[in-house]
């Protein structure tokens, strides 16, 4: 009788389980994506399908290169331009077709825009990033999407700085990435299998238990969270630092997307982070006379009336990541600030 | 200490563990007391001081009433026992609200004092009166043993924030030996889990569309305001039904019946059905120990309807110190006091399937558009939410899906219910204890697992 019970009890967990997996891969997520990255922490799969629907509901198939955008040389454009960014470049909350990058690339149709976008990317990666990439597609120019999040990042990651002993001058700069505990990648396999046990890794990191250590999101090693950053000046001084390492090897464009409150009466307010943001990368931009634009048109949009250029039904509609609207301005944006000429180029 | 908390589920596995070595009759009752004061305790120690002094003096003024023979000194004790409750809740709950009114009509300065409502202090208060008045009226025998009427009132799975249990339902309970059972057991968790599942699945889920809406209502289209009051409106019961289910699924795990709080009200086809199928403890107790005590329909109809008027809107001052309440509770009389006159007009019409679906569309608009004042923070709040209900201006549009997803829900629940023969209703008690059973409480676990908000919002019936 008890074995009969054991059994019930066991058949119905499996077949809850079972049920569940299939609910959650329909429904809410795709297994975990990520893999190990001695530099970047970590990174998607080539060829990985991400099912997102934390803000809106999308579907995508990344490209062997394991970014949100087709396969590098199949569009057979005129020009090619890097966007480098964080998610809001990924913009998995949005259909590709919709995302500024495609936005832009359907403006000027002799331009394929590569769009490298990784969630939790930031500023300090962004060279390792291009560097992996030039041998692999070769882009003319680098656009770098940045947000209030780059220097909040800054603020925050366990950075190596050295300086050169002679003039005390910064000559590098290192993350340090934290290699992942035995019991994450024993448990690794299941999350690279399982939707459920992935989604349940993500909610469980979400209740911010403490539990970094153990279930770092979204991968199995994890940017070190130390911060080395005291002041202004240091923030400035590793911006400084980045944007002319980017400089000196490529052309480079800075697109800045400032954060707002959406507020009754259709009011808008930039927040004080991304004031600080964008003071801070538009006089550095100026110092090193490259390009910068930072979209404002995001908070003034919201003016008219209507919804706000962020949010998604599915979450808050009046914050987070760009929604649909939101892309289609940063992607004219985008495009006027290319400003390259299409008009005699044959579409192919 | 909440139902939905990792802390009461330690406690309670303890408890139940406790149960398993003390055996005793009497042991086992006094363990059920000291762990109610625990689990009362863990909001607040000091509070214990409160439901402790309401439960002596509700016994002692008892047990001096039932050995009084004059009249006079009868209604003596009735009235020291009820002053001093409703004292106790008038000094915590509505004392900065009266003063603060007071020195207003009379052009006064009042600096708000700090009084920290205990919680379910309401509920135990109403309790103890029950029992006091029940006692005077000759309903119930006295209770001469402390330790089983201080468990009466702290009574932990319903102590705070109901069912508001009579001493005649309760008491006698307490006669019999407390037995785990697992019938109990199983008819327990699968109620228990049920209104987690509406706690937890539906309110919670609700709770972060509504706040923001209701947070700033001018900010929002027409349509997306009509929204986010349909999901207060499911927010609400789910919110109070889930936490009455919990704790009568608690109760039953212990052995004990706790009675129905709510019945689908929400079906209502009148505001008359509506109170009795809402907060049920509530309305019954208002009814029998308010209402009744002024008079209830044996003077007039002019009286009857003014006690009506006067029950509602105490009841709706019980739910909170705010004349947002006091309204809420007084559209509601209004309501009843109309739906007396109307049934005297539309008698032949009753059973009318028309009129049926009429009759229920009117008693839901009516219930859903006064839960506006009930949730809105101050009345220029409540203005402004009516107005943008009826503005064509363009607001934010916000069709919040998961909210969209949960009501879509609710609607099947509630048409199974009404088309199904409300078999729902006879759910935790048609299955028995088979292999079966086990899919349900697996799939509210996982559903819980899956869609439970990551912070869970505390009972809105708490700080009544």
């Amino acid at each position: 009788m008890k074995v009969r019970v054991f059994l019930n009890i066991f058949i119905a967990v499996l077949v809850v389980l079972l049920a569940t997996e299939i609910l959650v891969r329909t429904l809410i997520i795709s297994p975990s994506a990520a893999l190990p990255d001695p530099e970047l922490g970590w990174k998607y799969r080539p060829h990985s399908e991400i099912f997102h629907t934390v803000e809106g509901f999308s579907r995508h198939r990344l490209n062997s290169l394991g970014f949100n955008d087709e396969e590098p040389g199949t569009k057979q454009k005129q020009h090619l331009v890097l966007a480098l960014g964080d998610s809001f470049t990924e913009a998995f909350q949005v259909d590709r077709q919709d995302n500024f990058t495609s936005i832009a690339e359907m403006l000027l149709p002799c331009v394929d825009i590569f769009n490298a976008g990784r969630s939790g990317l930031t500023l300090t990666q962004y060279p390792i990033i291009a560097a992996r990439l030039k041998s692999k597609i070769h882009f003319e120019r680098v656009v770098l999407f940045l947000t209030a999040g780059d220097i909040q990042d800054i603020e925050h990651q366990n950075l190596r700085k050295t300086y050169d002993p002679k003039n005390g001058r910064l000559i590098d700069i290192n993350i340090i990435v934290k290699k992942s505990s035995w019991l994450k990648q024993a448990l690794w396999p299941i999350f690279e299998h399982s939707a459920f046990a992935t989604y349940m890794k993500n909610r469980f990191k979400a209740l911010d238990l403490k539990a970094d250590n153990f279930f770092p999101w979204p991968t199995i090693s994890v940017v070190e969270k130390n911060s080395q950053v005291k002041s202004e000046n240091d923030e400035i001084e590793i911006v400084d630092f980045i944007l002319k390492e980017m400089q000196e090897n490529y052309k480079i464009n800075i697109l800045f997307i400032p954060t707002f409150d959406y507020l009754p009466s259709h009011k808008t307010v930039e927040r004080e982070v991304s004031l600080k943001a964008r003071h801070i990368f538009k006089n550095q931009a100026d110092k090193l006379e490259i390009e910068f634009h930072s979209v404002n048109i995001l908070g003034e949009i919201f003016k008219n009336g209507g919804n706000p250029p962020v949010g998604f039904a599915n979450k808050d509609i009046l914050k987070g990541h760009l929604n649909k609207k939101g892309h289609m301005l940063v992607g004219k944006a985008l495009a006027k600030e290319l400003s390259i000429d299409c008009s005699n180029t044959a579409v192919n | 200490m909440i139902f939905t908390s990792l802390q009461f589920l330690s406690f309670f596995i303890i408890l139940i563990a406790l149960f398993a070595v003390i055996r005793g009759k009497n042991s086992r009752r006094y363990l059920l007391l000291i762990a109610s004061y625990i689990f009362y305790g863990a909001w607040s120690p000091h509070y214990l001081i409160l439901i402790s002094a309401c439960s002596v003096w509700g016994w002692w003024l008892g047990l001096l009433m039932n050995n009084s023979n004059s009249d006079g000194k009868r209604k003596f004790y009735l009235l020291l026992s009820l002053m001093l409750s409703l004292g106790m809740l008038a000094y915590y709950k509505y004392a900065n609200f009266f003063a603060a009114n007071i020195s207003a009509a009379l052009g006064l300065e009042w600096h708000q004092v700090d009084i920290l409502l205990p919680v379910g202090i309401s509920f135990f208060t109403f309790q103890t009166m029950s029992y006091t008045i029940d006692l005077y009226r000759g309903n119930i025998h006295v209770c001469r043993d402390l330790g089983k009427f201080m468990l009466f009132v702290a009574f932990f799975p319903q102590l705070v924030a109901g069912p508001i249990v009579r001493a005649s339902e309760f008491l006698p309970q307490l006669e019999k030996r407390i037995r785990l059972s697992p019938r109990n057991s199983i008819i327990g968790l699968q109620l228990f889990l049920g209104g987690a599942l509406q706690k937890i699945l539906v309110a919670d889920n609700l709770s972060t569309f509504v706040d923001s809406v209701f947070n700033e209502p001018t900010m929002f289209s027409a349509g997306t305001l009509w929204l986010a009051l349909l999901a207060y409106t499911i927010q609400i019961f789910c919110d109070f039904s889930g936490y009455s289910l919990m704790a009568i699924g608690v109760a039953k795990i212990l052995g004990f019946e706790l009675p129905v709080n709510f019945r689908m009200p929400y079906i209502s086809r009148s505001i008359t059905e509506f109170w009795r199928r809402w907060h049920i403890s509530l309305s019954f107790w208002l009814r029998d120990y308010l209402y009744i005590s002024l008079g209830g329909n044996r003077k007039g109809v002019t009286r009857t309807n003014i006690n009506l008027m006067l029950t509602m809107l105490l009841g709706g001052l019980w739910h909170g110190s705010s004349w947002n309440f006091v309204l809420w509770g007084g559209l509601h009389g209004m309501g009843l006091v109309g739906h007396k006159y109307w049934i005297k007009w539309q008698h032949p019409l009753r059973d009318d399937k028309v009129y049926s679906l009429f009759a229920w569309a009117a008693t839901f608009l009516f219930v859903m558009l006064l839960w506006i004042p009930f949730r809105a923070k101050d009345f220029s709040t409540t203005i402004a939410y009516l107005g943008g209900l009826t503005a064509l201006h363009g607001g934010v549009n916000w069709p919040h899906s998961m909210s969209i997803m949960v009501l879509s829900g609710i609607l099947v629940w509630h048409l199974l219910y009404v088309t199904r023969n409300e078999w729902l209703n006879s759910f935790p008690s048609a299955f028995p204890v088979k292999a079966i059973e086990i899919y349900p409480i697996l799939i509210s676990l996982m559903l819980i697992l899956l869609f439970a908000p990551l912070n869970t919002s505390p009972f809105i019936y708490f700080q009544f």
